[in-house]
């Protein structure tokens, strides 16, 4: 194998793929990056066994081969090169020779079949979205997922695609997340599948806010997407995720209107003095008043009101406050809706100005 | 190395073989039997044979295809194989192993994902008696309902080590050791020198007498000028110092099979089926001397030790101990 690059071109590759390299290093092959060189291409590869990142660039290349080089140590290499300078990278015996002006490094290799790269995948279905779209749906729900909860199946954001309609849910047991876009696509059954939270944290990085169409294919053992010069593909959870729809509540009776801005920072102001550990945070609601109050064990008290659309019953409620925070936090619409049904049933809410999005949070005994 | 079996292990083979044919493999296996049978090479094997993607007639991996690459390279990213490790922070030069509940956690989380290469995914737990307790727990759910094509096999020569809860989710799988005639016509083809005294020591499990090399015959001639000193008219104690540096499955254990022989002589003239069958007369002088009673005492205290392996004692006091007795027989 022998060719050259420009040095930025080749950063530039390393860097997009570098989030897929193993940071343990429990296999040898996973800390390397494969290098796959065709006449008129060339292909890197990063793995960390749950997820796969390839990047490819179109280029002359003087001799075809593959070969896996520790990808750190190539990064390193090339972000010490200076700007503008080109890299000559050979293979030489068991070395990887890579040269540029005056300097040369020979890298330890490993044979490029040891490699555990993915070629095929069993295509389940298949379809285009806009690139701002696949972003803003995992932004709106990520959060929500749980963290290495045993029920491993909630580890992860469900992505369920049926006809024209595109859903994202994460819940953690606590709270829900519920995010739906339409699509162009034609599919007549619905399909679902869970990423794991390591696949969906770096498919994010991936992704712009442009108008850009990728390619997302569900399969029956991954999820791929492509995107313009780059390939992701995660490993799903092996199990069912809960039916979401028996959880998000459609009988609120009292409905609390608000500015999300105010209501956030009223929160965020309150949360100053609540327990460090539950977080727990009192509601009351009262005729176009709502009062937010939060002790800690200290006995310290925060006492915050703020004027709020409602008409009903006053009503009394506890929450984890993060988890109303960041319900808030993830839309930048201007208004909130809150529905509550009494003081033991879940709050729903909602954004009059998006109808795609939902949130669900549990209440807390306090 | 992962696509054979040995000669005498067709009939699980066969059995297993049959069973993934007719799509009804289980999800868990346990192979048990005696040590040195081979049985982790089996489950290796096993494992090689589902990941391969062209099997050869009797069902083992083909060794070409880009799967058998992987497996062979250690980096198949769905197999996973377990072995005890020594504590994170251990500094100690000999450290106890086990396999803690970490490693079984990770492997919880990666068999909760669907397999990388969409066939079968397969988890190895080698030398599963060291699982500890809050480990083997762990294990407890995977084990019992893993997902769609997964295997999970344990290995152990100690299945009664295991917890009942672990044992009673897998299938087992009995490994023997072969015939005298198979197990020297195999250590033969290894080209093992004095096949039948290795096969002997190794009480017929073919694969540790063929660990039995030069060094071990050596070490085993130290064992044994220390306990036939006393036909030569010494005492044995001065050999305690030496005695220590015997090697952690010999010493002890050896020690065990000569106050066994010396129980088979006291029981008939003939003796049969002497482990140390080569020094028969210095035992034969040994054993007219001793107490039956006095023996089996011994035997008792050598149990005892073996089993106090894993506390740190000083091993000269230790041998010295064990050498006073055995000169009192």
């Amino acid at each position: 194998m022998k060719f050259k690059i420009q040095r930025d071109e080749l950063l530039n590759a390393l860097q997009q793929i570098i989030g897929a390299v193993e940071k343990r290093q429990t296999m040898p092959a996973l800390s390397n990056v494969l290098i796959k060189a065709t006449s008129d291409s060339l292909s890197l590869t990063s793995t960390d066994l749950e997820i796969e990142l390839v990047t490819h660039l179109k280029m002359m290349i003087d001799e075809p081969g593959e070969i896996t080089v520790p990808a750190r140590k190539l990064l390193d290499i090339c972000k010490a090169l200076p700007a503008d300078s080109d890299v000559n990278i050979s293979i030489k015996g068991e070395k990887a020779l890579v040269q540029s002006g005056r300097s040369r490094f020979s890298l330890v290799t490993l044979p490029a079949a040891d490699f555990p790269s993915l070629d095929e995948i069993n295509v389940g279905s298949e379809f285009e979205l806009p690139q701002k779209t696949l972003k803003d749906i995992i932004d709106k729900t990520s959060f929500a997922m749980a963290q290495q909860d045993v029920r491993y199946y909630l580890n992860g954001l469900m992505l369920e695609i049926s006809a024209k309609i595109l859903r994202a849910v994460a819940t953690d047991g606590h709270r829900l997340a519920y995010c739906e876009k339409e699509t162009d696509c034609e599919l007549s059954d619905i399909k679902q599948v869970i990423v794991p939270r390591k696949g969906v944290l770096e498919l994010v990085r991936l992704l712009d806010n442009t108008e850009e169409k990728i390619k997302v294919i569900l399969g029956s053992n991954h999820l791929r997407v492509e995107l313009d010069n780059i390939r992701f593909t995660s490993k799903l959870i092996d199990g069912r995720f809960p039916d979401y729809n028996r959880v998000i509540p459609d009988d609120g009776q009292c409905i609390m209107t608000a500015d999300r801005e105010i209501l956030r920072q009223a929160l965020v102001r309150a949360s100053i003095l609540s327990n460090e550990k539950y977080r727990g945070i009192r509601l009351i609601l009262e005729d176009n008043l709502v009062k937010l109050q939060a002790q800690n064990p200290d006995q310290e008290e925060a006492d915050v009101e703020i004027e709020v659309n409602y008409k009903g019953e006053s009503l009394e409620i506890g929450f984890n406050v993060n988890y109303m925070i960041e319900a808030l936090n993830v839309t930048d619409s201007s208004m909130v809706q809150a529905a509550f049904r009494d003081s033991n049933s879940s709050c729903l809410l909602t954004f009059p100005e998006l109808k795609d999005c939902k949130y669900v949070v549990m209440p807390m005994r306090l | 190395m992962n696509n054979m079996i040995y000669s005498w292990q067709k009939q699980q083979w066969d059995q297993l073989l049959h069973m993934q044919q007719a799509k009804r493999l289980p999800h868990a296996l346990l192979l048990y039997g005696p040590q040195g049978t081979g049985k982790r090479v089996f489950a290796r094997s096993l494992a090689g044979s589902l990941l391969c993607q062209q099997t050869v007639e009797d069902g083992s991996a083909c060794g070409q295809c880009s799967q058998c690459r992987l497996v062979a390279a250690g980096t198949h990213p769905d197999l996973s194989v377990l072995v005890p490790t020594p504590p994170k922070d251990s500094r100690s030069k000999k450290p106890v192993l086990h396999i803690r509940i970490d490693a079984i956690r990770e492997l919880g989380s990666k068999l909760a994902t669907t397999s990388q290469m969409q066939g079968y995914r397969v988890a190895i737990i080698e030398t599963a008696d060291r699982l500890v307790m809050q480990a083997a727990n762990a294990l407890l759910k995977r084990l019992e309902e893993p997902g769609a094509d997964t295997l999970i096999i344990l290995v152990t020569s100690n299945p009664h080590r295991l917890p009942i809860t672990a044992r009673s989710r897998c299938q087992s799988i009995r490994f023997n050791s072969p015939g005298k005639a198979e197990a020297l016509a195999w250590l033969g083809s290894q080209g093992i020198k004095k096949a039948e005294l290795a096969l002997n020591l190794a009480h017929g499990a073919p694969l540790v007498a063929a660990r039995y090399e030069d060094e071990y015959l050596q070490n085993r001639e130290l064992l044994s000028n220390a306990l036939l000193a006393a036909t030569r008219g010494e005492s044995s104690l001065s050999y305690a110092q030496k005695l220590t540096g015997l090697p952690k499955d010999g010493g002890l254990a050896w020690l065990l099979d000569w106050t066994g022989d010396l129980v088979r002589l006291k029981h008939g003239e003939q003796g049969e089926g002497l482990v140390n069958e080569d020094f028969r007369e210095s035992l034969q002088k040994l054993a007219k001397k001793a107490d039956v009673t006095r023996i089996f005492a011994f035997y008792d205290l050598v149990c005892r030790t073996i089993r106090q392996e894993g506390i740190a004692l000083n091993p000269q006091l230790l041998w010295e101990n064990l050498l006073i007795s055995w000169d009192n027989l």
